[in-house]
């Protein structure tokens, strides 16, 4: 009989720690600000979710960065001339009027978030599209 | 204890006299400290709602969710210590404790 108490109190506390790191973990990904709302973006984390398991597998002698940081950092960037006007476009994402040579500059504010498409254009280059996510 | 047809057991009684005090606390204004009482009020119902429908040789587990959940009521907000409490009980079906 005390054995089978003591195998029920291991499974009591088994379970209940189990369900605190399962609410610790998956409770901020899975709905929104502490509300029953379900957060619909989870999928998006989760498609991206192998790819973050792997970019931390193959930079493991490497600083920690997230995968949005990997990512950010692979935006091409330049430096506009100066005095260039914007326009918003998008949520956070502005584009600014051709200059002389037809060139188009696109700004984009800290913490907009954007999906990452890849295209396959007809002449076969894939070429990568971001999108901003409203 | 029987009221008409229905019985209540200790455990229940406590926990109707402890969601008389808390509403009285919210009515009247009355300090408790750390906890808040709105928060403390919703747990006790719901603890209720789940008392009743266990049956009571399942005490002990109950009693000890029932201090974790209030304890962690200080350090996380409401909505997952609600999801703690029913994964919980999922886990207690899954694992053969209730």
């Amino acid at each position: 009989m005390n054995k089978l108490k003591q195998s029920i109190r291991v499974k009591i506390i088994a379970s209940i720690s189990m369900a605190f790191v399962l609410t610790y973990l998956i409770s901020g990904s899975l709905f929104i600000d502490n509300s029953p709302q379900f957060n619909a973006r989870i999928f998006d984390t989760l498609q991206s979710s192998p790819g973050a398991l792997f970019a931390s597998i193959s930079n493991i002698f490497q600083p920690k960065q997230s995968l949005d940081e990997t990512l950010t950092a692979e935006i091409p960037r330049v430096s506009p001339p100066a005095g260039s006007s914007y326009a918003p476009i998008a949520k956070g994402v502005y584009a600014s009027e051709p200059d002389a040579n037809g060139e188009r500059f696109i700004k984009i504010e800290k913490g907009t978030r954007l999906r990452i498409e890849e295209i396959t254009l007809d002449d076969g280059n894939k070429v990568k599209v971001y999108v901003p996510i409203d | 204890m029987y009221f008409g047809p229905f019985f209540f057991d200790t455990k229940e009684i406590f926990l109707i006299v402890a969601s008389f005090l808390l509403g009285l606390a919210l009515l009247f204004g009355w300090e408790i400290w750390w906890f808040d009482k709105q928060v403390l009020l919703t747990l006790v119902i719901l603890m209720l709602i789940t008392k009743g429908l266990l049956p009571a040789i399942h005490n002990e587990a109950f009693f000890i969710l029932g201090i974790v959940t209030i304890f962690l009521t200080l350090y996380l907000p409401v909505f997952h210590v609600v999801i703690f409490y029913f994964l919980s009980f999922l886990f207690f079906r899954l694992l053969k404790v209730i």
